[in-house]
């Protein structure tokens, strides 16, 4: 998968790298390193069966929203007055838990399912989001900016999914516990959109400080074996931290 | 910085990164980026691996955990490794080496665990663990096999999804029915995986009955086919199909040859249709269920003892040549002891005895219960089996049977349904006896009504029917049609009452030589003892022998 983000970023990047003086000529460089959070995806459920004891075991599961922490770099250049072109890598991690419920027939009985319920925890989900924009820079007052900014996202997701139940049983098999639940690690990316507020107070020349505000949207289909999961990515980022201009 | 130097430094980081990532070294197969699966195909592959563990194994990171001679090749020597992070063994890293004498190595397999980088102090000693798992489960400890640390991959082992790594302490536990391990976070004290540990090979099915009802069968998965062992219940229940051959029946009953793995019946596919087979094996574990779950009892002897099926001793299309030398082969099952049973084959189509068809016997489950609960009565009370006492032997196997179908199957009428019949879904219509109502089959429903000649051991299988219907007015109540008394029984919700109180009386308080009259104290006792002098149960128990004319 890194081959496809380097892919991706090498075409978007490729007309800087072949036209140096196009891009030199734009004037300014603002980079911006930032770190928050992102708001928690909606909750994902999930469903899937599988054969067990010549019957069919059925399994729900129930992904909490969860907000993850953010880390976020940006380089934006001056194009044309205040309008301006940029690409911005975003991270967010997050740890997460998973609520399964589960219906496992009975080895030695038709239609007696037992319910085997339980919770997954420290599944991980990690977002990758490459976001190229247009912004346009208004100044407020001598130190402060505001720039609006949107344009294309690709996003990129690698998270935990459930992929079975084990359990304990023993005779009579009336009953059974929840024991764990394997995952697997689906990964697939999408194109999405994004569009926020980037704000910055310049303490110095080229130093200063800022905030952030992006929103950005991609459906992704997570391969979770047999099936695709679609999977909402993005949401809302904020962020603070610092900003340079060259 | 300009925006080309910019993007460019991203672009380059970004594709080192990628390159590194898909680098595979050379010799070593690599199954992930973090699991190495040692497999040397050459000599130049087995000399880099050579060098390879033996500096792991100079730094401790693999260590010898047994060498031996070949037993099978002269001159060959096996040796294999543990793969261990700062002195705690990796789980599943392990490396088998196979060398010459000369220390030539000949092959070498195994799987290292790479990229480990965890903490191996535990946070939760030993004592924690065990009582973790303690707590957790009714499972005692395995005395013999004490906690270990380990390293404990924990990825699923997908792409991507390889080099996650949990210090856990290992611990085995067993029960009466199965030997576990788990594995419990050593930092945090949660369980990180569990599995049985006893190697079985069982296997459920999907078998059709006598009557075309489909249900579960419990068996064992052999090479190429399934046979009929039951593997997940506690006994061991096997069914044999005897192929229609009554002499090798006859030789195993007397001892004179064993019952062999080959004699099990088998199925190709696991969906099996001999429903003789099917029936007799499932309805042997159904009344094991009835039994454990009902009273706690394990099996016929409380220590669950084997069940062995015999089906088909005869076959039909040889009922003119069998049927005088073996008639118990085509209309009896029985029980002959230790566990073992035959099920009468039936008669051919066509044929009738009494007006009534007869299936194959084992697809009755209150026929399989009852001949089942024979064995309960000769591990317990041991009831003699003449006169009252073996009325009392066969009644109480009725009572069983009907019970057991009550257990398993809905109320009502017809085939595969509840009732107070006995073998009515195999001897068709009707049955073989009737507990509500004796009399429609000509056995007494009374005490005055009793069989006192010599025929059938002294009317083992006529005079049952007294207590039979004593058991039924205790649950059901109503009136005995020969003494016009009443009884208030229990009620169907309330059966299992006076099945316990039956089978308390019948296999712990019965001697060998019951009469009548001891069986209606024993079961008045019975009933004070589970629910109280006074109480409904007590009543409809007594009430029940009074109107059958036994005080």
């Amino acid at each position: 998968m890194p081959a496809t983000i380097v892919l991706t970023l090498s075409l978007l990047l490729w007309p800087c790298v072949v036209e140096p003086a196009a891009a030199q000529s734009g004037g300014r460089i603002l980079v911006g390193l930032s770190g928050g959070v992102q708001s928690g995806a909606p909750p994902l459920t999930d469903h899937f069966e599988f054969e067990r004891n010549v019957e069919t075991a059925t399994v729900d599961v129930k992904y909490p929203a969860k907000s993850a922490v953010l880390v976020d770099g940006s380089l934006t250049a001056r194009v044309w007055k205040e309008i301006g072109a940029g690409v911005a890598v975003s991270q967010g991690t997050r740890s997460g838990s998973a609520l399964v419920d589960a219906r496992i027939p009975h080895p030695l009985l038709f239609q007696q399912p037992r319910t085997v319920a339980g919770s997954q925890s420290a599944l991980n989900t990690a977002e990758t989001g490459v976001h190229i924009y247009l912004a346009y820079a208004v100044r407020a007052t001598r130190r402060l900016t505001v720039t609006p900014f949107g344009g294309p996202s690709f996003l990129h997701l690698t998270r935990e999914l459930v992929r079975d139940v084990t359990y304990n049983e023993s005779y009579p098999y009336d009953a059974a516990t929840f024991s764990s639940a394997p995952t697997r690690r689906a990964t697939a990316g999408a194109i999405g959109v994004n569009a926020g507020v980037d704000l910055r107070w310049m303490f110095a020349r080229s130093v200063g400080i800022g905030g952030l505000v992006r929103f950005t949207r991609a459906t992704i289909d997570l391969s979770a074996g047999d099936r695709s999961l679609p999977v909402r990515a993005g949401g809302i980022q904020a962020g603070a931290g610092i900003r340079l201009v060259f | 910085m300009t925006v080309r130097d910019a993007a460019c430094a991203a672009a380059a980081t970004i594709y080192l990164l990628a390159s590194a990532a898909s680098t595979i070294p050379p010799v070593v197969a690599q199954e992930s980026r973090r699991t190495t699966v040692v497999e040397a195909r050459s000599a130049t592959e087995r000399r880099q691996w050579d060098r390879r563990l033996d500096g792991m194994l100079r730094s401790g990171e693999l260590r010898v955990r047994d060498r031996r001679d070949d037993t099978l090749i002269t001159g060959r020597r096996h040796e294999r490794s543990d793969q261990y992070y700062r002195g705690v063994r990796v789980f599943g890293g392990d490396v088998a080496r196979q060398s010459r004498n000369g220390g030539l190595t000949e092959s070498v397999f195994g799987t290292i665990y790479e990229g480990i980088d965890i903490d191996p102090s535990p946070a939760i000693d030993e004592e924690r663990a065990r009582a973790a798992i303690a707590a957790r489960s009714a499972s005692e400890l395995d005395t013999a096999s004490a906690p270990e640390l380990v390293v404990l991959p924990t990825g699923a082992g997908g792409p991507g999804d390889e080099g996650r790594y949990a210090l856990a302490w290992r611990v085995r536990v067993k029960s009466r029915h199965d030997s576990r391990q788990i594995f419990i976070d050593a930092q945090t004290g949660a369980t990180l995986l569990e599995f049985s540990d006893r190697k079985t090979q069982s296997a459920v099915g999907r078998a059709r009955g006598v009557l075309g009802d489909t249900k579960k069968i419990s068996v064992r998965r052999g090479t190429g086919q399934f046979m009929a062992a039951d593997e997940l219940r506690p006994p061991a229940i096997q069914t044999y199909d005897m192929q229609g051959n009554p002499g090798r029946v006859d030789d195993v009953l007397f001892g004179r040859v064993r019952l062999a793995t080959a004699d099990l019946a088998t199925d190709s596919d696991n969906d099996w249709t001999d429903g003789a087979v099917d029936d007799a094996h499932v309805y042997a574990g159904y009344t094991y269920d009835y039994y454990f779950k009902r009273f706690g009892r394990h099996g016929l002897n409380n220590a669950d003892i084997r069940v062995q099926n015999l089906v088909h001793p005869v076959r039909r299309v040889d009922f003119f040549r069998y049927m005088d030398d073996f008639p118990e082969y085509f209309i009896n099952a029985f029980y002959d002891g230790d566990g073992l049973m035959v099920y009468g084959e039936g008669l051919p189509g066509g044929f009738t005895l009494g007006g009534q068809t007869w299936d194959f016997l084992a697809g009755a489950l209150d026929v399989v219960a009852h001949e089942l609960t024979h064995g309960v009565t000769e591990y317990t009370s041991n009831l003699i089996y003449r006169n009252e006492s073996g009325a009392l032997n066969e009644s109480f196997s009725d009572m069983m049977g009907t019970s057991a179908e009550f257990f398993f199957q809905p109320p009502g009428n017809g085939t595969l349904k509840a009732d107070y019949l006995l073998g009515e879904d195999v001897v068709r219509p009707g049955g073989l006896r009737s507990m509500e109502n004796p009399g429609a089959f000509g056995d007494p429903d009374h005490y005055s009504k009793r069989y006192l000649g010599g025929e059938d051991n002294g009317g083992v299988h006529t005079n049952s029917a007294i207590p039979n219907h004593a058991f039924y007015l205790a649950i059901e109540g109503g009136t005995n049609r020969t003494s016009a008394l009443s009884v208030q029984g229990v009620g169907g919700a309330n059966r299992d009452q006076i099945e316990k109180v039956f089978y308390r009386a019948f296999t712990q308080l019965l001697p060998s030589g019951a009469t009548f009259a001891v069986a209606r104290a024993a079961t008045i006792q019975a009933a004070r003892d589970l629910y109280g002098g006074g109480s409904p149960a007590e009543r409809a128990v007594a009430q029940a022998w009074t109107a059958v004319g036994v005080n």
